[in-house]
């Protein structure tokens, strides 16, 4: 009996795709980060150089693994935070709370805004010498504060300020989550004298896991290479003490340099990229060993 | 035979004129074409407006784009160049720091000896644009130098005056203080911090800061650690503002300043026209912080300006520009727009402010601690550590001793 190979029609023109612009550029930066290629002229191959930098480095190793600190703080703060806050949202809209409509548009709005003019928005707030707080601080007689570079609170700030912007995002699939889930169901669950809370935790909490699955794997992609938002607010540098610097920023600094005297150093920064990568690949391994379990057969 | 001989002679004037430098003296509808100018930072947009409406006077079939690329202007610039798209002329800082010669070095921008007339630049201008005895930039005849700037409404309202020693301005900050005002707008960014650091080092010990010329004084030496301890007491005593650490980057520094939140900002002649945008009405002076002994002077160099792309598709349309900006008339245009401080005795700054600036650094120039660090450093990490201990004693991460030693550790 002959095979039917038409599917080969179908997969090859992505196949081409994927491999040019993913696995390529993937297999060039591992071919980078052992050289000492600097953006220009020749690459020089340099051995395991490069990562030895990377962990023994008197200067790189420890902000390098303070950003790291920083992100998975931030990890945490996804997980336990921020997903389970648009969670609770999207419930609370799906129940049809008062004015859940004009809320609705309201957590929407700061979604379809880039987040350079959110830092803009939260420089205004939060800028010592004009911002709003500040200002409103110091008419009232209070003491006012350096915000974003005040250590103890700048990372809770980020977080809030992330929440108040990608919140919708989260929001938008529980919502849509919840909204496909048969009415008969939620009707049966009426008729058979269910509380609401009974309804929240035996029907909509497990039929909504596959949707958490979604989110939190998204969530965590990007909490691991987060960057615009953490680069307006605290400056390249990560801000005060390190508080709001991200991988992705030493990455950014060591690789690109940083102010009018960069130097570039692309055979480091692929080194960077590479750990990055296997970082992120370990985390997303583990995680979806524990969030296999929330999936479940139609 | 007359007629060839005519011929063979125009032809070999021809010749000997075109391979003359550009000169800026007349109207030249020869050269056409289209070029594109990349600049690092607003505040340079008026004076390059004022130079390409000069240029286009000159060369009326030039088409002449800019772009200022504020945000990360080196990485853009270098990945633009290694892709092959780079605009036709860009900023770069010349010899001050490794970038240019970089470029240079890999036969990425042109050499402009012999194309472009440097007959007016002074020596310290030309060592901004000389590699081995070629030129690959066009300077500007501005002192980048650093100044303090204040406010005359908050002195006179307050009788305070001009100080004219290192501890009279001590004192000044205490009462500025006292008086419920933030004496100095100051941001917690790297280059504000070197902008202000440069000239209190000069004013606390003009001694060591002469030595930096020759580098008879080491970049760890007393005068560059007694002074940064000065900043970090001044931190201390709130003299930034009781929040400045949250202040991250100069345009809000400015700010802080031209909003009347701030009596004072330590900053750069270049952000005269900036203060003078966001602020118009602001009634400001700068004078040099003074040393103890009554004499003040300014640390800075002349300014780079553009180099080509040795890439370039319109290379004579890119030359024609770069001497226009090399001619007194374009440095004329660039100088007296921004509102800087002349570098040449032949061209006068315009800004009174700026005016007021040279007048008060009597003439005294000293070399940048930063150039001395980055000229005599054994390794290429220099930069990256002077730019991240800054930051860290100033947020009280690491004492001034710890960034000394290393400072030390990397010089020769």
């Amino acid at each position: 009996m002959k095979k039917n190979k038409n599917y080969l029609f179908f997969i090859t023109p992505g196949f081409v795709i994927y491999t040019i612009f993913a696995v390529i550029p993937i297999i060039y930066v591992v071919y980078l980060a052992f050289t000492n290629y600097t953006g220009m002229g020749k690459a020089d191959f340099v051995g395991f150089e490069n990562f030895v930098r990377i962990f023994h480095d008197d200067r790189f190793t420890p902000a390098f693994f303070n950003a790291l600190k920083n992100n998975l703080k931030y990890l945490l703060c996804v997980w336990f935070i921020i997903t389970p806050f648009q969670y609770f949202l999207a419930y609370f809209f799906f129940i049809k709370i008062p004015a859940y409509k004009y809320l609705k548009f309201m957590v929407f709005l700061p979604y379809v805004i880039s987040s350079t003019v959110i830092g803009f928005f939260a420089t205004l707030l939060f800028n010592p010498n004009i911002g709003l707080m500040n200002t409103i601080l110091k008419s009232l007689g209070m003491r006012q504060n350096a915000w974003f570079g005040n250590p103890s609170i700048a990372f809770k700030l980020l977080v809030l300020v992330i929440m108040w912007q990608g919140a919708g995002s989260g929001i938008m699939i529980f919502y849509a989550n919840f909204m496909d889930i048969p009415q008969e169901i939620m009707e049966a669950c009426k008729v058979d004298g269910c509380t609401e809370w009974q309804r929240f935790t035996r029907i909509l909490l497990p039929l909504s896991l596959p949707s958490c699955a979604s989110i939190i794997m998204m969530s965590t992609i990007w909490a691991l290479g987060v960057f615009d938002l953490p680069y307006i607010l605290g400056g390249v540098n990560g801000g005060v003490g390190g508080s709001l610097d991200f991988a992705s920023m030493v990455f950014y600094r060591y690789t690109f340099g940083s102010g009018l005297d960069a130097k570039t150093n692309l055979g480091f920064g692929s080194a960077i990229s590479v750990i990055m990568f296997l970082f992120m690949l370990i985390v997303t391994f583990l995680q979806n060993k524990v969030l296999s379990k929330f999936e479940y057969e139609n | 035979m007359k007629m060839r001989k005519w011929m063979a002679l125009s032809c070999a004037a021809a010749m000997v004129l075109s391979a003359l430098p550009v000169s800026a003296d007349e109207v030249n509808e020869d050269v056409s074409g289209s070029i594109t100018v990349w600049e690092h930072d607003y505040s340079f947009e008026e004076p390059l407006k004022a130079v390409i409406e000069g240029f286009k006077a000159k060369y009326p079939n030039v088409e002449v784009d800019y772009e200022i690329k504020a945000s990360d202007y080196q990485q853009v610039l270098a990945t633009a160049l290694q892709s092959g798209e780079g605009p036709d002329l860009f900023w770069t800082n010349g010899t001050a720091t490794d970038i240019m010669p970089g470029y240079v070095k890999n036969g990425m921008v042109e050499d402009l000896t012999g194309a472009v007339d440097f007959s007016i630049m002074t020596e310290d201008a030309l060592k901004l644009a000389t590699i081995d005895e070629k030129q690959y930039s066009v300077p500007w005849l501005t002192m980048d130098s650093r100044a303090c700037f204040y406010n005359k409404d908050i002195f006179e309202e307050n009788g305070w005056e001009v100080p004219k020693t290192f501890s009279e301005f001590e004192e000044l900050l205490a009462k500025i203080k006292e008086a419920g005002i933030t004496p100095l707008s100051q941001a917690y960014g790297e280059w504000s911090l070197l902008f202000i650091w440069e000239p209190v080092m000069s004013a606390y010990d003009p001694e060591y800061t002469r030595g930096l010329d020759d580098y008879t004084s080491k970049a760890d030496g007393p005068g560059a650690s007694g002074s940064l301890q000065k900043l970090v007491d001044w931190a201390n005593a709130g003299y930034f503002g009781d929040n400045w650490l949250g202040v991250i980057n100069s345009d809000d520094m400015i700010l802080g300043f031209t909003t009347g939140n701030a009596a004072m900002m330590v900053g750069g002649t270049w952000n005269i026209s900036t203060i003078d945008q966001n602020n118009p009405d602001l009634n400001y002076g700068a004078f040099a912080i003074p040393a103890e002994d009554g004499t003040a002077g300014l640390v800075g160099t002349a300014a780079n300006g553009f180099s080509i792309n040795a890439n370039t598709q319109n290379k004579e349309a890119a030359e024609a520009f770069a001497g226009y900006c090399a001619s007194k008339e374009g440095q004329t245009a660039w100088v007296q727009t921004i509102g800087g401080v002349s570098a040449s005795p032949e061209i006068e700054s315009a800004h009174p402010v700026a005016q007021e600036i040279s007048v008060s650094g009597g003439g005294n120039i000293f070399r940048s601690w930063q150039n001395v660090l980055t000229t005599y450093a054994k390794t290429d990490t220099a930069d990256t550590v002077w730019s991240e201990d800054i930051l860290k004693v100033m947020s009280g991460e690491i004492t001034v001793d710890d960034m000394m030693t290393d400072v030390a550790a990397i010089m020769e």
